[in-house]
């Protein structure tokens, strides 16, 4: 077999293990004895396939040494890296399981920011950073994410609250319908849109003097109404998880039924709302397929990153195309490590 | 300083109905029922979290049946006692003691010395250590009241249960409530706080004189600190007292059968010339005083605490008229510490609960299979109604 396959059945023997090995970390039974022994097997031969096909194909072999050494050092290795004072509670094997999947993945992204970077040239790099189209479509991504999740959260709040402390009737509706976007490929949203503001009501809309059709209000729109679902889906969470009575007490002792909101309750839901924060914020920042629908993808106007790494990459610029790519890598980086800072300021 | 009217509510497949009861002002009053009987509802209903379906309730002379709980004068403490898990005990504490306006405007101006205010968490970082959090003056003397001084600063999560119990209660009396109101404030606890802190809610209730309102299910826990309790089963209110009225002559069988007196039977009644003659399917014959109101003819449940039985080796002599007098053999010997309980099989198909003190028993000496003399005087033995 080829040592690719070795390197994955790995890590699924260790996520296995983990399974089974949420007990003490002992073996107990044939399933674990085998289990075990198998990854036992498996570590070592995921190296030795590595190292033959290293020498079959004569290249890259280096990089098959380091893919075939993580089985084995994840099992061998990782657990020393855990917590000297809780490791007596914690089975090697179990600890390798976790780490070996978290090692994959995190070592998968990686691999993959660093082909993009590999790939990317400092010359298109450079144009990227001066080429005034591209800060047109940065800024406008910047300011319109800012938006959509301000407004996310406008919404998101009062309804995963609602969502979660109210019964009414309905509720399953309401929910079900919170959950459709998720659900739909995000395409949809813009066509809906284009749709929906062809009819009466929409014309109505528009009259008024609220512009979204090919305007940059638009772009909010549409992150919006494709993104809002995740935040309100993780605030309705971890509410769920608030109890009650700890708004009845406050309640008692002097605080409105608003106050007592938020005074206990958005406090102690400040991880969830911030874990909303950044679900609408990743999905907003990522998207451009309702945009090209609703808004279209004019230059300088309603040309967001995505949008222009699509653009670019159309035209067969695959270097410029990829040096947004790492553009938006930074940024998303930023984003998210910025949300996290503003909204868990006090802990 | 508490009247409750005819009160009733409903929730799901539950009701309360047409509560009435008062507590009379600085009084400790328990509501005594077992689990589901809405105990806990009912208490919700006088914090103003459920609104009642009809009835009224005043709290020191002002119907609060309609008010916001913030306004109805009362300290509530929740079962699990509901501590904010994301402040520390001395900000619990001070919870009630800061207005809902002054929280927002400390929230504004904090929002805007954010950047000034992450620079010196930063500051204070490099340099190494964790500024103490201050107690604030105010949340001292309830600290200091319940104890849990020392505890300013911890977390709730980090609390042993009777001190969570503490500082919830120190949170509850910081507002000056008119009114305690306590869901089962030691089930929680294991038995050893148990005992030991229900005492202390009772000198606490009597320094503070504050009226309490305790909800629980336990006879022990109730005969610990309770001034009158009421019994509540199944959503109404079956009679209120105090300890020794419900123990003595509970109302209904269902009261004596919850308060757990011994010795509980049916019998049909024979009012008679001068005492009230009770004769049991099975041959009893009690005599209860003739001021017992027994419908002729119908079966009524009649009670003799085991207390009040006399028990002899030799037949008693010089009785008071009217006192029955019974036979039988020793079968059983529960001795729990400072009480013993005998179980006496009599002549006919019937056994009766004995219990006497300590003492009383040591010079006795009763073991099982002895023959002992039983007498029970009219005035012990009481006629329920229903």
């Amino acid at each position: 077999m080829r040592s690719g396959y070795w390197v994955l059945l790995t890590g699924l023997c260790a996520a296995l293990a983990m399974a089974w090995g949420v007990g003490d970390g002992t073996p107990v039974g044939w399933g674990d004895a085998i289990l075990y022994a198998y990854l036992l097997v498996a570590a070592p031969l995921t190296f030795l396939g590595a190292v033959m096909v290293a020498v079959e194909k004569g290249r890259h072999w280096l990089l098959a040494l380091a893919l075939g050494l993580l089985g084995p050092a994840s099992v061998l290795v990782l657990p020393l890296l855990a917590d000297r004072r809780t490791s007596r509670l914690q089975s090697p094997f179990f600890l390798a399981g976790i780490w070996t999947v978290l090692g994959y993945f995190v070592l998968g992204w990686l691999a993959l920011f660093a082909a993009d970077i590999g790939y990317t040239t400092w010359p298109a790099l450079q144009e990227v950073l001066v080429a005034k189209e591209i800060r047109a479509a940065l800024w406008l991504s910047v300011w319109t994410t800012s938006v959509t999740v301000l407004l996310g959260l406008a919404f998101a709040i009062p309804m995963g609250y609602a969502l979660s402390r109210f019964r009414f009737p309905g509720h399953v509706l309401v929910d079900s319908i919170v959950d459709l976007p998720i659900i739909l490929p995000p395409l949809l949203v813009g066509l809906s849109l284009l749709i929906f503001f062809q009819t009466r009501t929409g014309h109505f809309i528009e009259d008024a003097g609220l512009k979204f059709v090919f305007q940059q209000k638009g772009i909010v729109l549409c992150q919006f109404l494709a993104s809002a679902s995740f935040g309100i889906r993780a605030v309705k969470l971890t509410f769920d998880g608030i109890d009650p009575r700890l708004e009845h007490v406050a309640m008692t002792l002097g605080s409105t039924r608003a106050g007592a909101f938020f005074r206990v309750a958005l406090p102690l839901a400040r991880r969830g709302i911030v874990t909303g924060a950044i679900l609408i914020w990743t999905r907003a920042f990522g998207i451009f397929g309702p945009m090209m629908v609703f808004v279209g993808a004019v230059r300088m106007r309603t040309e967001v990153l995505p949008t222009t790494i699509y653009l670019e990459q159309s035209v067969g610029r695959i270097e410029v195309a990829l040096a947004v790519a790492v553009l938006m890598l930074v940024m998303a980086a930023a984003g998210l490590i910025g949300i996290r800072m503003i909204g868990l300021r006090a802990e | 300083m508490i009247r409750i009217e005819r009160l009733h509510y409903s929730v799901g497949n539950f009701s309360l109905q047409d509560i009435s009861f008062h507590v009379q002002p600085g009084e400790y009053f328990v509501l005594l029922g077992p689990s589901g009987s809405g105990k806990t509802v009912l208490l919700e209903c006088l914090c103003g979290l459920n609104r009642p379906d009809s009835g009224q309730i005043t709290i020191g002379g002002a119907d609060v049946t309609h008010l916001e709980p913030r306004n109805r004068g009362v300290g509530y403490l929740p079962q699990d006692y509901a501590l904010f898990p994301d402040r520390s005990v001395a900000r619990n504490t001070v919870y009630g003691l800061e207005s809902d306006a002054d929280f927002y405007r400390r929230e504004l101006l904090g929002t805007l010395a954010f950047l000034p205010r992450l620079g010196l968490a930063a500051c204070r970082r490099l340099a190494g250590r964790r500024l103490e959090e201050a107690v604030p003056p105010e949340s001292a003397r309830f600290l200091d009241m319940m104890g849990v001084r020392h505890l300013a600063g911890r977390r709730p999560g980090r609390l042993s249960g009777g001190e969570k119990q503490r500082v919830a209660l120190a949170r509850a009396l910081a507002v000056r409530p008119q009114v305690l109101l306590l869901d089962e404030p030691v089930s929680a606890l294991d038995e050893q706080t148990r005992d030991a802190l229900c005492p202390e809610l009772k000198r606490l209730q009597q320094n503070t004189k504050t009226t309490t309102i305790h909800v629980c299910h336990s006879l022990a826990e109730m005969l610990a600190v309770a001034d009158r309790v009421g019994i509540i089963r199944n959503g109404g209110i079956l009679q209120v007292g105090t300890p020794q009225e419900i123990l003595e002559r509970p109302r209904t069988r269902v009261v004596a059968e919850f308060v757990q007196v011994g010795n509980l039977f049916t019998a049909r009644g024979e009012p008679g010339g001068e005492w009230t003659e009770l004769r049991g399917p099975d041959g009893v014959r009690f005599l209860a005083p003739r001021s017992a109101i027994v419908p002729n003819g119908e079966d009524v449940s009649f009670m003799i605490r085991p207390e009040y039985i006399q028990v002899e080796k030799q037949p008693p002599s010089d009785m008071p008229p009217g006192t029955t007098r019974l036979e039988g053999t020793v079968r059983m010997l529960t001795d729990s510490g400072p009480l013993v309980r005998l179980t006496v099989q009599c002549d006919r198909d019937l056994s009766l609960q004995v219990s006497m003190g300590k003492s009383q028993y040591n010079q006795r000496r009763f073991l099982p299979g002895d023959r002992v003399h039983l007498a029970v005087a009219p005035e012990d033995v009481h006629v329920l109604d229903g």
